[in-house]
């Protein structure tokens, strides 16, 4: 059943991702200004929904280990974390590959992408926190409260267009600003790398339950 | 200006970066269980000397 839930999520990853290459290279109308390099809008912003998304879930994963204090759910933001800075560094580099063209300038300390390096930097320290502590059990707990904490930074990386004065494109999805066509594209990239995420959250998952089961045969045989 | 270069940096970098995750983790899997295998083995065999 897991294994087929995983095949079907790849399948339907890959047709998506394919209908998206389609979509942004040969379908949507070339935007007027910008020209081409308009284009990374239809990934940027996929990629940086997926690593909200996956701060979202570290969040609840941190919030239910500490609650409840089982593995799952400390399994479940740990395989969160790890895709998620993958994300987030894909996030600032295809942003910076968007700026250099149109504002001349590879990074500007502006604050959407101040507050986007914060969570890149919050993603490292979840991962430091539990890499670098003495016992598992205290990392674990260590790196729910960094996530639970470096979850605040995802709303404010959201508004920060809207709550100061950025150099950053204002929001177009909401405001109808993007044309039916682009705002298609746009949503069939979005549900793309949504479910590429889920899948290799799930991957992520599996990989710690049997790092789990590894350690567990190794303390049996030191027994 | 239709600065293609950009534009194809961007895409191929998503690309690579994503292809040699997928590839981490699948080698990562496959070497945990690899591990999980033998050490299995070797437990049944102990068990049976014991």
């Amino acid at each position: 059943m897991k294994g087929k839930t995983d095949l079907l999520l790849a399948w339907t990853a890959g047709v998506l991702m394919i209908a998206s290459l389609y979509l942004v290279f040969l379908f949507v109308p070339t935007e007027a200004t910008m020209g081409a390099v308009q284009r990374i809008f239809y990934f940027h912003v996929p990629v940086a929904w997926v690593s909200f998304l996956a701060m979202g879930i570290v969040f609840i994963g941190s919030i239910g280990y500490l609650w409840q204090r089982d593995l799952k759910w400390d399994t479940l933001a740990h395989a969160a974390a790890e895709t998620g800075l993958v994300f987030t560094t894909l996030m600032l580099v295809t942003g910076s590959i968007w700026a250099k063209p149109i504002w001349g300038a590879w990074w500007v300390w502006e604050p959407r992408l101040t507050t986007a390096l914060v969570l890149w930097l919050i993603y490292i320290a979840y991962l430091l926190v539990r890499g670098y502590a003495s016992q598992e059990s205290r990392g674990a707990r260590f790196a729910a409260v960094v996530g639970i904490i470096g979850f605040l930074d995802v709303p404010i990386v959201a508004l920060a267009i809207t709550l100061w004065r950025t150099q950053h494109p204002s929001p177009v999805i909401f405001t109808g600003g993007l044309a039916p066509s682009m705002l298609m594209t746009l949503m069939v990239c979005l549900t793309a790398f949504t479910v590429f995420y889920v899948l290799l959250l799930r991957i992520g998952i599996t990989q710690r339950n049997s790092r789990d089961e590894l350690k567990r045969i190794k303390a049996e045989i030191e027994d | 200006m239709e600065n293609f270069g950009f534009l194809f940096a961007a895409f191929g970098l998503i690309w690579a970066v994503l292809f040699v995750y997928v590839l981490m983790l699948v080698h990562r899997q496959q070497q945990t269980k690899a591990e999980i295998t033998a050490l299995r083995e070797e437990l049944k065999q102990a068990r049976k000397i014991a």
